[in-house]
């Protein structure tokens, strides 16, 4: 489904550069769910931004559903991007301004999708999620498990291909987190191509795959045992 | 249209959320537009339209001067000139009165915007295209604008009615003059709001969600 080939991320700083990503090489099949791990400063957060075609200031191939993304304009690339992939925040990243009913259609309404059928689909999204009665409410009003779940439900709406999740859990109780990552193997079990991005070995645990980065170089990937020496690494 | 409608509720609850910002905005404009109104009209009768009487060369104005014992003076060119003079001056204010006013109008935008970082950022990230972020600003100060106007029409007639007394042959209520003035006025809170409409549009998503 999504291939990386030597995928480089720098940026200027001063007079040198500061590498993100470092020729990271990565194919990942249709219904994985896989977990990106390392430590802060890893380049995990970079990747998935690379995923989720946020950024394009890379360099190197990205492949999706056999696109060639890296040979594709701007506008091109959020075409593809709006269809095929959601994204999840640690920080949920809910419109303070909006119901729950209009955060969740809010990626469709950039889709030019009719507004029945918006309607439509969100009412299924608030069904399958059970928030129906939380539908006009402000996320002002509603707990942080409760707009994980809106955000979740944002995410997914528009039944994209990819799920991006960046540290889903990271600002919830281990119950909340329980719950989420309990819906993210039931989308996966759906067919919903899962990456996300945690430091809890837990969280990994829910994962089919897990692939380590350090100082932008994958340096583990459970399955793949040679995912390529890191080349020398220069003291900063 | 069904985004542009979403625009314009979304612009509503802005608005409701700083009622104060929104009522200030509102009424300075609202007053811009009232006095514009009042300095066009005595342009337009000043120096645009013809007099609406035949010969209106030959025209002279009769002013009471001195004791109450009949002196008289006629004054003819000086007395119209000084109205030309007038119109011109309170033209002039009226224009740099409209550019402080498109100058303040920015700024506010300028710093509206840049708190709404975040929002915009996280709306790009969901799909929001360059286009429907600027329209998004824009449709806000159109909405502002349309509201100020609704105010603006009672001050503006309020305001002509004060100057009546300078206006000859030309409504204090004339269409003409209100069209040109909204015309104005609009055309300034655009042109104000460009800017930073295409600041916004160019946020970069990845750095607008760490904005915290």
């Amino acid at each position: 489904m999504i291939q990386l080939k030597n995928i480089d991320r720098s940026y200027k700083t001063g007079a040198g550069q500061t590498w993100v990503l470092r020729r990271v090489n990565l194919d990942i099949r249709e219904g994985e769910f896989i977990t990106v791990m390392g430590p802060s400063g890893a380049g995990k957060s970079s990747l998935l931004n690379v995923l989720a075609l946020l950024d394009d200031q890379w360099a190197g191939e990205y492949w999706l559903r056999e696109q060639a993304i890296h040979s594709l304009g701007r506008k091109d690339r959020a075409e593809l991007a709006k269809k095929n992939i959601g994204m999840v925040f640690q920080s949920y990243h809910l419109l303070d301004d909006l119901t729950v009913q209009e955060n969740i259609d809010l990626p469709l309404s950039y889709k030019d999708v009719a507004r029945r059928q918006r309607q439509s689909m969100v009412a299924d999204a608030l069904d399958r999620f059970r928030i129906v009665a939380k539908k006009d409410l402000y996320p002002s009003q509603l707990s942080g498990g409760q707009q994980q779940l809106v955000g979740i439900a944002r995410a997914v709406v528009h039944k994209p291909a990819l799920l991006l999740a960046d540290e889903p859990t990271g600002n919830l109780h281990s119950d909340q987190a329980k719950e989420i990552m309990e819906l993210f193997r039931e989308l996966n079990q759906q067919g919903t191509t899962i990456v996300q991005v945690t430091h809890s070995e837990t969280n990994a645990a829910y994962g089919s795959r897990t692939i380590q980065l350090r100082d932008g170089w994958l340096v583990s990937d459970t399955a793949n045992p040679s995912p390529g020496q890191p080349a020398e690494v220069s003291a900063s | 249209m069904a985004g542009f409608a979403q625009d314009i509720r979304y612009a509503v609850r802005q608005l409701s959320k700083a009622p104060g910002f929104g009522a200030v905005a509102i009424i300075t404009l609202a007053l811009g537009i009232g006095a514009n109104t009042a300095i066009f009209s005595l342009l337009d009768q000043a120096l645009l339209r013809n007099l609406p009487v035949r010969d209106a060369d030959r025209l002279v104005i009769l002013q009471f001067a001195g004791s109450f014992k009949g002196h008289t003076s006629s004054r003819t060119d000086d007395s119209f000139h000084f109205s030309c003079v007038i119109a011109i001056l309170a033209t002039s204010f009226g224009l740099l009165a409209t550019l402080m006013a498109a100058v303040g109008l920015y700024g506010v935008l300028a710093y509206s915007t840049a708190q709404r970082t975040r929002e915009i950022g996280i709306r790009m990230a969901l799909g929001a295209a360059r286009g429907s972020v600027m329209r998004m600003v824009l449709v806000e100060v159109l909405w502002l604008a349309g509201l100020s106007l609704a105010v603006a029409l009672p001050v503006s007639l309020l305001l002509t009615h004060a100057v009546r007394s300078q206006l000859f042959g030309i409504s204090s209520g004339d269409p003409l003059t209100l069209a040109v003035v909204t015309l104005l006025v609009a055309s300034v809170a655009l042109a104000s709001s460009v800017l930073p409409a295409r600041r916004a549009a160019k946020t970069d998503p990845i750095v607008a969600l760490r904005y915290e």
